[in-house]
């Protein structure tokens, strides 16, 4: 299992589309820290110093979006057949895919985390702003970040495996993430069964970093969790039916 | 006699309403190269992908070494298999490539240098994939399927995108490979790029088995094609009869059902002069569409 993971992070590696997510996300997080803290005028509150620290949240959505790429990237080249006959036990390659894409998720989540905790820190101290690392401020977004993008890493590997097509996996996850949900949510609210709309997979999983929408009626952190595994799990399982398919 | 390592049993498989494969059974024998000839679109492909574990047989089984492919312990170090057209990530070097396959089946990096040195891709390892040749990916493909040192090799249509010296470079690995004790499957619909690297041959048509014999034994039944000039045609037509062999005029030469080399034989033995003495090359291709196209007509739609 170690061995095919390894694998997987050497496909990863491998290709530039890594990098290229990587370098985009450190871009979007040095921005979003320096304009947050840069537009912010007179005195800092709690709520203001963490709204600094979720931005690295943001990574969620690279990490789910990654997911899906890499996997449909082994339909889109073909090399899934190849991938296959060195694993011909199906349910294991997509295990090992949950796990890889899970870790890289969390190689993002770190890496948006150090980028926003090198800017944001000097820069505030020199503001003479004192930032308590423990506690909700700092440690509570932090660590939710890491956890979010272990397990959307994984929900996007399952999204990209039930799927298979590239262009629809991508498309489906933005227009969802984005859109959609929103416009369920609001369906939901019309229909009277409002109380639904937080355990949709957006705010679940927003809800693990401290809910950056700040819903009142949001999940908490540790149930936002939960049920960000339970939509992982749901498309895990139709990953495994649909990945039974023919390969010809 | 031995355990066939490669086992096709009543194989079926149906596309929606497409059946692509329908009651194959053969059996491949250990330390042969066995040729898997047929027309595009005969079910080569499938019954190959059946074997491989990537497509599901709608009845029937393909069997490796008596088990079902992903039930294989260590599929990679039994079974090396190239995929009709090779396909891989055109962003990945050739080398890189390799290393994914070697890392997931536990394969030293040392391997992935043999390989490429094996194929002759050693000066092209760094280069990325999307800037190679179809030749190159065919040897590239070889190179991923060599990695485990596997006992068998299951090829599909290796030679397309090849030239004729890649061919023959082709043909001279597989050669090798056999003499080392491998056990071979390749796929072609031409016969001729197999005829003087297989052992036996399977004839596929229509999804169905036309034909499963030794090479010898499918030159034999196209009637050895013989073309051979002489001044003294009417003799060497008696001797060649009298030695039980058939031989019709065609103008100023004899189609004779021998190979050559008996022609030969019986014209220097009896002193008689020849003027041309020729292989009928397309012989066996003939024997094939025959085959084939036989088929074809007993089988509608």
């Amino acid at each position: 299992m170690i061995r095919l993971v390894g694998a997987e992070w050497l496909k990863l590696r491998t290709t530039w589309g890594l990098w290229i997510y990587l370098a985009l996300l450190a871009g979007v997080t040095a921005i979003g820290v320096a304009g947050t803290i840069a537009a912010h005028e007179g005195s800092w509150n709690d709520r203001d110093l963490r709204s600094v620290f979720e931005t690295p949240g943001l990574a969620t959505l690279f990490v789910l979006l990654l997911g899906s790429v890499g996997f449909t990237n082994e339909f889109r080249h073909g090399t899934i057949g190849q991938t296959f006959l060195v694993t011909p036990r199906r349910e294991r390659l997509l295990g090992v895919k949950l796990l890889a894409f899970a870790l890289v998720g969390v190689g993002f989540g770190l890496a948006a985390c150090a980028l926003t905790l090198a800017i944001a820190l000097p820069w505030l101290g020199a503001q003479d702003v004192d930032v308590p690392l423990t506690g909700a401020i700092v440690r509570d977004p932090l660590v939710g970040t890491l956890v979010a993008c272990a397990l959307l890493g994984a929900l996007g590997a399952a999204v990209g495996g039930a799927v298979r097509s590239q262009v629809a996996a991508v498309v489906g996850i933005l227009v969802w993430f984005l859109l959609l949900e929103f416009l369920v949510g609001a369906l939901l609210e019309v229909i009277g069964a409002g109380g639904v709309a937080p355990y949709l997979p957006s705010r679940a999983s927003g809800a693990i970093t401290g809910g950056m929408d700040g819903g009142t009626d949001d999940l908490s952190a540790r149930a936002g969790a939960l049920v960000t595994l339970g939509w992982t799990a749901l498309v895990a399982a139709a990953a495994a039916i649909s990945l039974r398919r023919d390969v010809t | 006699m031995a355990e066939p390592l490669i086992e096709i049993r009543r194989l079926t498989k149906r596309f929606r309403r497409v059946v692509a494969v329908q009651d194959l059974s053969f059996s491949v024998l250990p330390g042969r190269i066995t040729g898997f000839v047929g027309p595009n679109g005969a079910g080569k492909t499938t019954t190959l992908r059946s074997l491989l574990g990537l497509v599901a047989p709608t009845s029937g089984e393909a069997l490796v070494a008596g088990r079902r492919y992903r039930n294989l312990d260590d599929p990679v170090h039994r079974v090396g298999a190239v995929l009709e057209t090779a396909t891989f990530h055109p962003g990945r070097s050739g080398r890189n490539h390799l290393r994914t396959v070697a890392a997931a089946a536990g394969i030293p990096g040392a391997r992935v240098e043999e390989v490429l040195e094996l194929v002759g891709l050693t000066d092209a390892a760094r280069r990325r994939v999307g800037g190679y040749s179809l030749g190159m990916r065919q040897r590239l493909g070889l190179a991923a399927a060599l990695l485990g040192e596997p006992e068998i090799l299951v090829l599909d249509e290796p030679a397309n995108g090849l030239d004729p010296e890649g061919i023959r470079w082709l043909r001279t690995f597989l050669r090798r490979l056999a003499a080392e004790g491998c056990t071979v499957l390749v796929s072609s619909h031409v016969l001729a790029e197999l005829a003087q690297t297989a052992d036996d041959v399977a004839v596929i048509a229509r999804g169905r088995l036309v034909a499963h014999a030794p090479v010898e034994e499918l030159t034999a039944r196209a009637g050895a094609g013989t073309r051979v000039r002489s001044p003294d045609a009417a003799r060497l037509r008696e001797l060649l009869a009298a030695a039980g062999i058939e031989a019709t005029e065609t103008g100023d030469a004899l189609a004779v059902q021998a190979p050559p080399e008996r022609v030969g034989e019986i014209a220097a033995a009896n002193g008689i002069v020849l003027h041309e003495l020729a292989a009928e090359s397309s012989s066996l291709e003939e024997v094939v569409l025959e085959l084939t196209g036989a088929e074809g007509e007993a089988t509608p739609g």
